[in-house]
């Protein structure tokens, strides 16, 4: 969908951007990321023409850009940048309508789109249209920097580290929200930033660059799993087993368990005879704790034997990642922890050994494209 | 206890108080009206208490009041207004008056003059000079208030003037005998400081736009901007004489057009060098001050340089390259008085013929309109500026 054929940009003895080729395909999410001054925006900005090579050839949807008016490449293609750069004298409604307005769309049209670009990335139209850049908040104004970007349907995206002057908090919102409405346009999208946790939580794929060159490029379960160099392995930081983990969802890892309902004593005294630990449940599937069958044994009623302390901190959600049920094993030092779903009903466990498994074994190139849509935390409805 | 003396301490209007006691002080001991038997002679200054004490006690009465509503009063939105009505109401009885002492004063003679004198001008001044002190610093700036009676001291003149009240007064009469020459020569001088704006505009504006993004034309252009500032407006227009004679001479079609070393050509051209300066500034600065991530987000959705120009930078820039326009309007309306010496006429005749004949009437003659000029152009552009400020960058004006 975009390719980069050895391409370089100089600047003076200085090469910003030297002999990287890149393919990025059709309806992936590209991470570029490296240290400042790795050349990771010149070569995202030579993909719309902002910046023109030295040497080396760019092609978008296999037409080589230089066939192109700039303006034409550029009006298909949808920018985000940092500091967002809405147009301060115009209303949200009119910065959303920028592109359209340069393609000539009809008023019916562009008012209809404007609108449920606003509502796509979370902004009631009825109270944001008529707001002016000054009156929004920094997550607000990025939001409607990502609708005015798409608001043409460009089937490519760039965007130049537009979450990173959001406060961290809002960060993690927008870049779910963001996932969330990628799964649902899928574009190509090729994203900057020098936050390597963004990429991770981001990316289907990650270019790794530095001066100017290409380091490593893959999946991002394989980089962390198998860093190119001790450059990469540094970038991602020592922790890179568990980034690992944060790509991979409970989900696909947990295994079924069977549930005992709290009054069920016969199937509890049964079970117990072959298992230490059971999940109870009461009288509507709700999860109400874990019963250690020993105890159960000396215990009168069952249901006061049932271990209800922390059972709120230790289930996890199916969409939850491997990471953060690690995290709640660790939290809770069990070795096993329910998944639950929205209403806290039963829906299997998921062992120390499950997580284990995935670190030790290795992720083939073709599968990680698969793993990594499910991946992530978030997830939407 | 303490905190109520001083609460009621800081609640005294100073600035007023100020105001009203230089009134008083003006409309007790400074002249009012000077009566001459002829247009050059001295005459004999005269009290208004003398000739009309009437009128002395009118306006003592809306000094005193006003002295007294910012001392007792409370402070407040309302003192100011009836400190604004009060201080207006002084230059307003101060033109009735005029026109009261000098049709006695003048009497019936042709050549008698009755002339308004320091206690008539010092009082309009004080007048106005608390109107605005006491609306701005209550807050009234934009208030209706403030308009209607900002407005009335003109519109007040002008009535007075159209029914013949006024006819007595020294200027006036000067009007009468110059009247066909005078609305000639302010159509001319309107002409001459148009024409100056207009052409010093286009170059200014293209040297702004330009000098943004050549920083060596940058340089050069406003070293030489700021040099030609500095020149005196009479010695740059003898500075034009001979090349502009010279070119008329070699080329004859510049002459039939009326280009010559003196006249309006001069005039114009060295007029117009003055105002390029603070438009051309302005352009530099309105463009530099536009959000670089705006310019850039246009650029990479696709709008040419023109769309750029066009739908992004000129608005945003357009308020304060039309300050610029405003100060370049300003300064060069009363510069175009000078261009009188050059044989381009304009008020500015007015003013030399009075100082060779020292006849101040014929002095003010042609001061006057320059002063009004300056103001309605003025506070036109300045209405100007505030339609075309996109309303979220309205913020404080001047």
């Amino acid at each position: 969908m975009i390719r980069f054929d050895a391409v370089a940009r100089r600047y003076g003895p200085v090469a910003a951007v030297d002999g990287v080729s890149l393919d990025i395909r059709e309806q992936e999410l590209c991470v570029l990321v490296g240290p400042s001054g790795s050349g990771k925006s010149t070569l995202l900005r030579m993909a719309n023409r902002l910046v023109e090579p030295t040497s080396g050839a760019i092609s978008v949807r296999g037409r080589d850009v230089r066939d192109l008016r700039p303006e034409d490449l550029r009006r298909g293609i949808g920018y985000v940048i940092q500091s967002v750069g809405l147009f301060p004298h115009l209303d949200v409604a009119a910065n959303v309508a920028t592109v359209p307005r340069l393609l000539g769309w009809d008023r019916a049209r562009i008012e209809q789109r404007t609108d449920g670009m606003l509502a796509l990335v979370g902004l009631d139209p009825g109270r944001y249209r008529r707001r002016f850049p000054h009156e929004l908040s920094g997550g607000e104004a990025q939001r409607v920097g990502v609708a005015r970007a798409l608001a043409s349907d460009p089937p490519i995206v760039l965007m130049d580290e537009p979450f990173s002057a959001v406060d961290p908090l809002n960060r993690l919102r927008l870049q779910d929200e963001f996932l969330q409405i990628q799964r649902e346009l899928r574009k190509t999208v090729l994203f900057v930033t020098h936050d390597v946790d963004e990429a991770i939580r981001l990316a289907d794929r990650i270019a790794i660059l530095r001066a100017g060159r290409l380091v490593q490029y893959d999946a991002p379960e394989r980089i962390l799993e198998a860093p190119a160099d001790p450059f990469v392995a540094a970038f991602v930081g020592a922790d890179r087993a568990l980034k690992r983990l944060s790509r991979f969802a409970v989900r696909g890892h947990a295994r079924a368990v069977e549930a005992f309902r709290v009054d069920d004593e016969a199937s509890i005294r049964e079970a117990a005879r072959q298992r230490r630990f059971l999940w109870i449940v009461d009288e509507r599937g709700v999860l109400l704790g874990s019963l250690d069958t020993e105890l159960a044994n000396r215990c009168g009623e069952i249901r006061s034997c049932v271990s209800t302390e922390n059972i709120r901190d230790m289930a996890v959600t199916p969409e939850a990642s491997l990471k953060e049920a690690l995290s709640r094993m660790l939290g809770a030092s069990a070795r096993t922890i329910p998944v639950v779903d929205s209403e806290f009903h039963l829906l299997g466990e998921l062992s120390l050994r499950d997580v284990e498994s995935v670190s030790e074994k290795p992720v083939s190139a073709g599968s990680s494209a698969g793993s990594s849509a499910e991946g992530g935390a978030g997830g939407g409805p | 206890m303490t905190g109520q003396r001083e609460g009621r301490a800081a609640a005294i209007d100073v600035p007023t108080l100020v105001f009203a006691a230089a009134g008083i002080a003006a409309a007790a001991v400074l002249p009012f009206v000077r009566a001459r038997p002829n247009r050059i002679a001295e005459g004999t200054a005269q009290l208004l208490l003398g000739i009309s004490p009437a009128a002395a006690a009118c306006l003592l009465v809306l000094w005193g009041a006003a002295g007294v509503a910012a001392l007792l009063a409370r402070a407040g939105q309302a003192r100011a207004r009836v400190v604004m009505a009060l201080s207006i109401a002084a230059p307003v009885a101060a033109v009735v008056a005029a026109g009261l002492v000098t049709t006695a004063a003048a009497g019936a003679s042709t050549i008698a003059r009755a002339s308004l004198a320091a206690g008539f001008w010092t009082t309009t001044v004080l007048g106005y000079a608390s109107f605005l002190s006491s609306s701005t610093r209550a807050g009234l700036g934009r208030d209706l208030l403030r308009r209607v009676l900002g407005f009335s001291v003109p519109v007040v003149i002008g009535a007075l003037l159209f029914s013949g009240f006024l006819d007595a007064v020294s200027v006036v009469r000067e009007w009468a005998v110059q009247k066909t020459v005078f609305l000639a020569e302010t159509v001319n001088h309107l002409v001459l400081s148009g024409m100056a704006v207009l052409a010093g505009g286009v170059v200014g504006l293209l040297v702004g736009i330009v000098s943004r993004r050549r920083a060596g034309f940058r340089q050069a252009s406003f070293f030489v901007l700021n040099i030609v500032q500095t020149i005196p407006s009479l010695a740059l227009f003898g500075l034009l004489i001979l090349p502009l004679a010279a070119l008329s001479r070699r080329f004859p079609i510049l002459h039939e057009w009326g280009i010559s070393g003196i006249g309006r050509a001069p005039a114009v051209i060295a007029l117009s060098f003055y105002a390029m300066l603070p438009i051309a500034r302005n352009t530099l600065t309105a463009l530099a001050g536009i959000p670089p991530a705006a310019r850039d987000a246009g650029r990479g959705m696709g709008m040419t340089r023109g769309q750029l120009l066009g739908r992004v930078e000129i608005p945003l820039a357009l308020p304060v390259i039309l300050a610029g326009v405003r100060t370049a309007t300003v300064q060069s309306i009363g510069n175009v008085v000078v261009t009188a010496l050059i044989g381009a006429g304009g008020l500015g005749v007015f003013i030399f013929q009075g100082l060779g004949q020292f006849a101040a009437d014929l002095i003010l003659l042609g001061t006057l309109p320059v002063i009004a000029m300056a103001v309605a152009a003025d506070q036109l552009l300045g209405g100007l500026v505030r339609l075309v400020t996109p309303k979220p960058l309205r913020g404080v004006e001047a």
